[in-house]
């Protein structure tokens, strides 16, 4: 793939995980303080876990492929956690954050977008792949988390078609 | 777009499209058939229900790309997965079918993809550009049924990283 191709296709992907932003939003603020708590097997993350997972992955990812190399500090990562006291928060840094980033992910020119970046040793992608990993990173686990919304007493928001809680009760 | 950056985001979706398949396939292989009809809530679709549309609609997406022509057909759809019966029957159709439709991508000429089409009157754009749409799609329902395997008895497989059930096993 030249850098011009890379390019495109990173406007592209850029286009595709933007029109996700307003459903990613409404997922996340379907969680409440009073059952944040709830996962359907013990071995699961819980809501609260992957809603903060979800919007602070989400900015991470684009960090790095910004940065051209994948890190992970534990430490920074639960500090940055612990901003958050309920999905409201979580829901206003990631509508302040992800457009942003964003945007610096558009402006990345295309020659950094072609060489190979690690991922912690487990694989080696041009940049460019890693905005479709985040991407679906993002979908899978918003995904799950809509999975979960009913039996927690929340409702579902449409995503990809009208869900059968928006249509008993039309925004 | 143009005809040289449709074929290069074809190009990088088939290859991302060849790494998602299998991980559809360990997430489909996952359901048991005896609990097949679990759904977390009333309203839910079921286990079943959520595998045959993902196996029946990335078939209908990636076809609909490479026809740039979308029409739904729901007599069509329902025929495609008609003879499925059990999780086996929807795994081996997916295994067979899906990588001939990546197939189909890569052999489809750039110019091809870059008429620009209708989305049943709610959006339009180069036929490419709703490869994102398609692979989301499935990365959403799929995020959903993973939800449900370990209320089913079942284990989750890795897919962006190791589950409580499985490690990494990389992409």
């Amino acid at each position: 793939m030249t850098s011009e191709q890379a390019k495109a296709a990173a406007d592209m992907l850029a286009t595709v995980w933007e029109s996700e932003f307003p459903a990613t939003c409404q997922v996340i603020a379907a969680v409440k303080n009073g059952n944040r708590d709830y996962k359907p097997d013990p071995k699961s993350r819980t809501a609260w876990e992957i809603a903060t997972h979800l919007a602070m992955a989400d900015i991470w990812f684009i960090d790095s492929i910004l940065a051209g190399a994948f890190e992970w500090n534990e430490e920074a990562a639960k500090q940055a956690q612990s901003q958050f006291k309920s999905a409201d928060d979580v829901v206003t840094f990631y509508q302040k954050t992800f457009p942003e980033k964003l945007k610096q992910l558009r402006a990345l020119p295309g020659d950094k977008l072609t060489p190979p970046i690690s991922f912690f040793g487990m694989m080696s992608m041009p940049a460019v792949q890693y905005i479709g990993f985040a991407n679906n990173h993002s979908i899978h686990h918003r995904g799950q988390l809509a999975a979960y919304l009913r039996a927690m007493g929340s409702k579902v928001p449409n995503i990809y078609g009208p869900s059968a809680d928006a249509e008993a009760v039309p925004n | 777009m143009t005809a040289d950056h449709a074929k290069a985001i074809a190009d990088y979706f088939a290859a991302m499209f060849d790494r998602e398949g299998a991980n559809t396939v360990r997430v489909l292989r996952a359901v048991p058939d005896d609990r097949r009809d679990y759904k977390p809530d009333d309203k839910s679709r079921t286990a079943w229900e959520l595998a045959t549309h993902i196996a029946g609609s990335d078939l209908w997406f990636l076809d609909s790309v490479c026809d740039a022509s979308f029409v739904y057909d729901p007599d069509v759809e329902n025929k495609r997965t008609a003879g499925l019966n059990t999780i086996d029957d929807v795994v081996e159709f997916y295994k067979r079918e899906f990588p001939k439709r990546i197939q189909r991508l890569r052999a489809t000429p750039g110019e091809q993809l870059a008429k620009e089409v209708d989305f049943f009157g709610t959006s339009k754009g180069p036929s490419i550009e709703f490869l994102g749409l398609a692979n989301n799609h499935c990365i959403h329902h799929r995020g959903q049924l993973m939800a449900y395997l370990r209320a089913m008895g079942s284990r989750v497989p890795s897919i962006y990283g190791g589950s409580a059930d499985e490690p990494f096993q990389g992409t």
